[in-house]
């Protein structure tokens, strides 16, 4: 009963990251700032969705399939992110008009 | 081939073959001779772009410990980004300042800056756009986002990574 409880807890804090991911995908002004909103809320939303399902399921195989899903779409989803910001930033895709460029070329600590 | 290339070789096929146990969830001898059949053939396939010694971080009980450490903090730095994230996109007035920001790391091995460009990326509020030798492009949503990811403090662990020998 508890655990049903956390279970659905869960299930909705993922709805909730998908939700925001959306919001953000209309309401972002330009393809950098849309890859923010729904390449990051994916990762916990989809995440916190995938968890709730393994709590549901408990120690079987197909939990352990479900975790290694979780595993694989944070390994992927970077990658796919940076691939569409460097498209969109090789064929200069325009940025929106209050985008600040700091080009000075910090270093890092202890470079 | 040299005894450390063996030994890349074995490991992976240990490691192909835990994988395939964890998904087929089965000890039939069926499945186990299949496995172990076709991972020793993906090995066998892929014996020139296997991770050798000199492209991967030394393997320790002390390096394993830290990376362990790593992912549990970049786990906590997702979860708070991605609240500030829903924070600033349900806010009504929207409050983003998108800046583009080049930094140079100080990381030396591909690997780890791989690691680092994604772990940048997976941090909600920052993206990296491009990496060229030790120079990182990154887009962030806010100014203050673009502040921190210059020292970030996940690339000094993953630098403590890198520096166990």
């Amino acid at each position: 009963m508890l655990l049903d409880a956390i279970t659905l807890f869960i299930l909705l804090c993922g709805l909730f990251f998908f939700m925001v991911g959306v919001v953000g995908l209309l309401r972002f002004p330009d393809v950098y700032t849309r890859l923010h909103a729904t390449t990051k809320c994916d990762t916990l939303g989809l995440g916190l969705i995938l968890f709730s399902l393994i709590l549901f399921q408990g120690l079987t195989g197909p939990s352990i399939k479900l975790a290694i899903i979780i595993v694989f779409i944070w390994l992927s989803n970077p990658t796919a992110a940076h691939a569409i910001a460097k498209a969109a930033y090789s064929v200069d895709i325009p940025m929106v008009k209050s985008t600040y460029f700091d080009q000075s070329k910090e270093e890092g600590i202890s470079s | 081939m040299s005894a450390g290339r063996l030994k890349t070789y074995i490991g992976t096929t240990i490691f192909l073959f835990i994988f395939w146990l964890l998904i087929t969830w089965s000890l039939h001898i069926q499945q186990v001779i299949a496995g172990l059949v076709s991972c020793i053939i993906v090995v066998i396939f892929c014996r020139d772009i296997l991770i050798f010694k000199e492209e991967r971080p030394f393997i320790s009980l002390r390096n394993i410990l830290n990376f362990v450490v790593y992912l549990a903090s970049l786990f906590v730095e997702i979860i708070q980004a991605n609240i500030q994230v829903a924070k600033i996109v349900l806010n009504p007035k929207m409050p983003i300042s998108p800046t583009l920001i080049e930094f140079k790391t100080f990381l030396k091995r591909d690997l780890d800056k791989v690691i680092l460009a994604n772990s940048i990326t997976l941090t909600p509020g920052t993206l990296t756009v491009d990496l060229e030798d030790d120079i990182y492009l990154v887009h962030c949503l806010t100014r203050e986002n673009a502040s921190v990811v210059v020292d970030w403090h996940m690339a000094v662990k993953l630098l403590g990574i890198e520096e166990e020998k």
